[in-house]
């Protein structure tokens, strides 16, 4: 039975329906730019690190137990609980480096991403394969571009075409997108401060609130480097706020109340960068989930 | 009956079910940014290097004054910290700290630093609480004898699920007492993290079955086997911070079981090493 007062949530409790686990990452040999995004999955630590494993331009699935098939990257969580409902109950996180705050950990469920796909083509790249979602047509996931390998100088902009969660296809971007010349591996490359730069998700059309596939990406110009095009749902975030010291969410009390993580959820967190950030920067925490 | 209520943990505290327990631990190693344990520092809880036969799992069930005290309960009760307070006299304390209250399991005790031999566990005895090893960590101090340079090490290990896996991951040499739990596999400083990098699809740790460094760090280690309970932040200069965990981590006052080894690891904020004395209380409320 669902969660649905403080007295059920501590009988689940006290019945020990609940899973806490550690994570850590350490940013590489590239400083992080303030303002911009990134994502820590393709960072080593623990989990181990995601290397985009799949076919160039397929959808890749992406769960807790399986990770991406080849690495499992996902922070645990204790595996699934249907009937019952998992909920975050707890998160902490703390950076090793000065440089490491301000800053913002957003965590999201990592329902897949379209591997391989080439900076350097203007030519639109057609995507393969249907998504398999955690979220009833792709409502509330959101999509983000991480550069796998490094960016060339050349500016570009990105265009898409995806498919709404109302099942209408052919949606583009609302506004012209930039990505980042030269951005390095793990840069959510159109997150910045830049002319164009939105972050950490790319904006949707008009009315839209989710995405549940997309068809094609289309570069203005061409660039060297190389992409995944990812889809996940926020849960929720954390705030780096003062050097050395460990931040705190109690997710009943604060909000969101109990993000629910869905049956299979592969949980990644995204690194909103407040300030220049050094090379070798670590990250560290844990989050608690309850079900009932 | 276990606390299923809120109405039933106001009902243990009415009826006299819980206790406040004092701890006070005298200044140890100076640190900042890493991670310690005031284990190595005298005081109440006593004084433990966490020391043994060398590589011998070495189980731990509180008794007395060897962690922090708690009353025994009646079968088919539960035990809960409910809150935890935590202050230090240095007045010079430069910045708040954190602190993550564990339930040690055992340990591994004077991992040799100077050999590159393959070091074998000895397993016969075995997790005391949470018996699969599921959630729990592995985090490396430095004990006894200091190390020297940063090590690398090959750890092979049994996960949660029963399954045999290795990892090198480096053993960084944040100082003596202190944690050094590696994020890389190299010999690179890392401080932040408390537990150590793991193998894919790790999702907790059964048992250690051999430690072999190709890097020697020097001096002696032992690996403990924690299960992180909760977190809490401390204030600044003589300042007492409490988290009542019922308010403050989403009721969830985590439970205690018979035999839990409790302590804590703090990682002061400041820039500058400080050695700090810890002053305190743990509440705990059982039905």
């Amino acid at each position: 039975m669902a969660i649905q007062s403080v007295d059920s949530l501590i009988s689940a409790i006290s019945a020990g329906q609940t899973a806490r686990y550690d994570w850590n990452k350490i940013t590489g040999a590239s400083a992080y730019t303030l303002g911009r995004w990134y994502d820590t999955s393709m960072l080593a630590g623990l989990p181990i690190a995601n290397a985009w494993a799949g076919t160039a331009l397929n959808w890749r699935t992406c769960d807790e137990a399986t990770g991406n098939g080849t690495q499992i990257f996902g922070i645990p969580h204790g595996g699934n609980v249907s009937a019952n409902i998992k909920h975050l109950l707890n998160m902490s996180a703390w950076s090793t480096a000065a440089t490491g705050v301000p800053g913002t950990l957003m965590l999201v469920d990592l329902q897949g991403y379209w591997p391989g796909i080439s900076n350097n083509t203007t030519s639109a790249q057609t995507l393969v394969g249907t998504p398999s979602l955690r979220y009833a047509n792709g409502d509330g996931c959101r999509l983000y571009w991480v550069q796998t390998a490094a960016a060339g100088a050349t500016a570009q902009n990105i265009a898409l075409s995806y498919t709404d969660q109302g099942s209408t296809a052919g949606n583009t971007l609302p506004v012209t997108v930039a990505m980042t010349a030269s951005g390095i591996a793990g840069h959510i490359s159109h997150a910045g401060v830049a002319a164009n730069n939105y972050g950490p998700f790319l904006p949707l059309a008009s009315g839209d609130t989710g995405v549940q596939n997309v068809a094609s990406v289309t570069f203005s110009a061409a660039n060297t480097g190389t992409g995944a095009l990812c889809l996940a749902r926020p849960l929720a975030q954390i705030t780096l706020s003062v050097v050395g010291l460990m931040t705190e969410k109690d997710l009943l009390n604060q909000i969101p109340s109990l993000p629910q993580v869905k049956d299979g959820a592969c949980l990644v967190w995204l690194y909103g960068a407040g300030a220049a950030t050094a090379a070798s920067t670590t990250f560290a925490g844990s989050i608690e989930v309850v079900h009932g | 009956m276990p606390i299923q209520s809120l109405s039933d943990l106001q009902a243990a505290f009415d009826a006299g079910q819980w206790h406040l327990q004092r701890f006070q631990k005298n200044a140890g190693t100076a640190h900042a940014l890493q991670w310690a344990d005031p284990t190595f520092a005298s005081g109440q809880p006593a004084y433990d290097a966490h020391v043994g036969t060398p590589m011998v799992f070495t189980p731990c069930v509180a008794q007395k004054n060897d962690a922090i005290y708690f009353p025994g309960i009646q079968p088919g009760q539960h035990r809960h910290l409910t809150s935890a307070t935590f202050w230090s006299n240095q007045g010079t304390y430069n910045g708040a700290g954190s602190i993550v209250i564990f339930d040690l399991l055992g340990y591994y005790p004077l991992i040799d630093g100077d050999s590159t031999d393959l070091q074998e566990a000895d397993n016969t005895l075995t997790l005391p609480r949470y018996t699969d090893g599921e959630g729990v960590g592995l985090v490396i101090v430095n004990h006894v004898a200091p190390a020297l340079q940063g090590g690398q090490a090959i750890i092979a290990y049994t996960d949660s699920k029963g399954v045999a896996q290795s990892i090198t991951v480096g053993v960084p040499n944040n100082g003596q007492n202190l944690v050094c739990s590696g994020v890389r596999n190299s010999t690179a400083t890392d401080v932040g993290p408390l537990t150590v990098s793991l193998a894919n699809g790790t999702t907790g740790v059964r048992s250690i079955d051999s430690i072999q460094y190709t890097t020697p760090p020097g001096g002696l280690h032992c690996a403990y086997l924690v299960k992180p309970l909760a977190t809490c932040l401390t204030g600044d200069s003589l300042v007492a911070v409490e988290k009542e965990f019922f308010s403050r981590n989403a009721v969830h006052c985590p439970r205690i079981h018979d035999g839990a080894w409790l302590g804590w690891f703090d990682r002061i904020g400041s820039g500058t090493s400080r050695s700090v004395s810890w002053f305190g209380n743990f509440v705990f409320a059982w039905n």
